[in-house]
């Protein structure tokens, strides 16, 4: 059987160096291996990761992200209390980043948009309840 | 070589040559322009070197009316066969789009259906990857059946083999109903699945709609759930198909594949410190999940749905394992209608295809509202107490810190037939937090006239030293040890040692019923 240490393999490509695990192949997976109902050809390559196609450039540039037209207006997750707005209106936001606090079932909970963008207006203030759906605010 | 038989091999090689080039040249060129790869292309990334078998290829299909008798449609539309990756068996079905327009018609179907009993036959994964404008009209009700045989082996194939289905382009119609009956569905950036079109809902309810807003990976995996993984092309498309393989085994009767143990887990200092002292203070448990499996390598299952519950395969010492966590950043953690079914569809999975479940617990309860108890809360979140109760798969719970209520419950708690439960000393157990409970408790004795808020602050904290902590509850034998955090990844992995011979019975039934 061809499976061996070293051999390329997607998952060997994942993780992080830095925390603990092995990612490399063990008697197991090749004891498995044998068991295939079918060996694969002789001259296969196991786990090659370099196809042997082209792939033409149109298929590998990068897309602009998706927006549906919702994502301008941010409404809030859940019913409770504004208690910090993090962004003010002409600023840039990301989607990762908070833009307001609201604490609901006694927990802090960060609201950030669904896409990128520039904040148009901000609708409610620290110390406003809202509602599960409230518009808190709107992206450019 | 007789020249007979020479001339055999060389009209051998010129059919082979052009049946294998589809919809040809400009088709195909319009396919890459599209931004798409090309049925056998993708097929070629997907599969170890040189491994593909293809059967099927001389299929000829079976439409004699409006124009079609004569027509030529090399592999009638699809590439059908087997092959390897990273040496495991798989079979495969792929869509090609420049035969008129990947459409199915019944000899078409009817190839994918028989590479779906292949591999049932030889416990192997099916993978299908749809590239297809629909059903081809022209053959009627005969295009129409082909489709009800392949949902009918997905349902045969369905906890036997792992089924995972690659959307590549327009999957739309009934034929969306293929890809939802697999496990796991990846849809690239560029492709629309929906059951009805934007020109049927505009002539039906007027509604205008465009077809990626309808049908593209931020319509169906952050709204509807339908999608487990976004692409953002075909490439990656195939890379996230392989790295889930590793994950899997190749049937219900097989283990995932082992990797190497790696040394001895060490104690993870790292891991006292995610968990903020203030209980208001949300964080990510991605950031726990990360440190407790191997090498931080963490494949998240529908990332975008339902981000209040995150669930998706690790390894812990070389094993697969399924790891279900709240999320307190989103949500509180609390679970809704969502993430009670995005959980109890994936715990069942792992419990299909043998592979253990550990349980992150930060969760303050059910969401309150409504929308929720109007769309049926108690029903979905059934499911997930349902999921936990019934899998026999190793089960080990890790309470981080709020284990509240039926919340508590539903993350496989002991009584659901937790193997191994472990508490931080952050842990909070208890059926309510602190001050409900006050309110519960002494309703009558705290009324204004009697109380100036001081002796309510009492019981708070009376109720919260009792209950905010891990001792009630271990004391009860309802956790099996309280950990500081930093053991918890070598904890877990004794544990999973300890269960690897697990044998766990159910009575003997049909199915189970659970509440759909």
């Amino acid at each position: 059987m061809a499976i061996e240490d070293g051999v390329a393999k997607p998952w060997a490509r994942h993780g992080r160096e830095d925390l603990q695990g092995s990612h490399s192949l063990t008697s197991p997976l090749a004891r498995w291996a044998r068991e295939l109902v079918e060996p694969p050809p002789p001259d296969a390559t196991p786990g090659e990761s370099e196809p042997d196609i082209a792939i033409p450039e149109s298929v590998l540039h990068v897309r602009p992200p998706l927006r549906l037209a919702e994502d301008a207006v941010c409404r809030s997750p859940i019913a409770g209390l504004v208690i910090a707005v993090l962004a003010a209106a002409g600023e840039q936001v990301g989607r990762r980043q908070p833009v307001m606090v609201i604490e609901a079932m006694k927990m802090q909970n960060n609201v950030s948009p669904e896409v990128d963008g520039v904040l148009k207006a901000v609708h409610v203030a620290p110390g406003d309840a809202v509602k599960a759906g409230q518009v808190l605010f709107e992206l450019v | 070589m007789e020249a007979v038989t020479k001339e055999r091999m060389r009209e051998l090689d010129r059919v082979k040559q052009r049946l294998q080039l589809g919809g040809g040249g400009d088709r195909l060129e319009k396919q890459h322009t599209s931004g798409k790869l090309s049925a056998r292309e993708r097929l070629a990334l997907l599969l170890d070197r040189k491994t593909f078998r293809e059967a099927g290829l001389f299929a000829k299909h079976n439409g004699r009316l409006f124009g079609m008798d004569g027509k030529d449609l090399p592999a009638d539309g699809v590439v059908t066969g087997r092959g390897h990756v990273d040496g495991r068996l798989v079979h495969v079905a792929s869509q090609d789009f420049t035969v008129a327009g990947g459409s199915a018609g019944e000899v078409h179907a009817n190839k994918i259906a028989d590479t779906m009993k292949a591999s049932l036959k030889t416990g192997s994964p099916f993978i299908f990857i749809n590239d297809s404008g629909g059903a081809r009209v022209q053959e009627g009700v005969g295009s129409l059946a082909g489709y009800a045989r392949i949902f009918y082996q997905n349902v045969m194939l369905s906890g036997v083999v792992p089924q995972i289905s690659l959307i590549c382009g327009p999957c739309a119609g009934g034929a969306a109903y293929s890809p939802a009956l697999t496990d796991f569905i990846i849809q690239t950036h560029d492709a629309q699945m929906f059951i009805t079109g934007p020109a049927v809902i505009k002539q039906v309810t007027g509604e205008i709609v465009a077809p990626e807003e309808l049908g593209g990976p931020r319509a169906q995996m952050n709204k509807s759930g339908v999608v487990h993984f976004v692409a953002e092309n075909d490439v990656e498309a195939v890379k996230i198909c392989q790295r889930l393989l590793s994950f899997l085994p190749n049937n219900n009767l097989e283990e995932p594949a082992h990797l190497d143990a790696g040394g001895a887990p060490r104690d993870d200092d790292e891991l006292n410190d995610i968990v903020p002292a203030d209980p208001k203070s949300g964080y990510d448990v991605k950031k726990i999940v990360a440190r407790v499996v191997d090498r931080g390598d963490f494949l998240e299952v529908q990332a975008e749905f339902a981000k209040n519950l995150v669930v998706g395969f690790g390894r812990i010492r070389g094993r697969s394992v399924g790891v279900v966590a709240n999320q307190p950043s989103v949500l509180a953690g609390a679970l809704d209608i969502d993430a009670s079914d995005k959980g109890a569809r994936f715990v069942r999975f792992c419990n299909a295809f043998n592979i253990p479940l550990i349980t992150f617990v930060d969760i303050p309860g059910f969401l309150p509202g409504l929308d929720q108890e109007y769309g049926g809360i108690i029903r979905h979140g059934a499911k997930l107490l349902f999921a936990y109760s019934a899998a026999t798969v190793p089960k080990i719970t890790v309470i981080l810190r709020k284990a509240y209520g039926g919340g508590y419950i539903a993350m496989c708690s002991k009584e659901l037939g937790a193997d191994c439960t472990l508490a931080w000393p952050s842990a909070e157990i208890a059926v309510m937090g602190a001050e409900a409970a006050v309110e519960v408790l002494f309703r009558r004795e705290l009324v204004p006239a009697q109380d100036n808020g001081s002796k309510r602050r009492e019981l708070v904290q009376q109720f919260s030293d009792t209950f905010a902590t891990p001792y009630v509850a271990a004391g009860l034998r309802l956790v099996d040890d309280i950990i500081e955090p930093a053991e918890t990844r070598a904890q877990v992995a004794e544990a999973l040692q300890a269960l690897a011979a697990k044998r766990d019975w159910r009575p003997q039934k049909k199915h189970g019923l659970i509440p759909l």
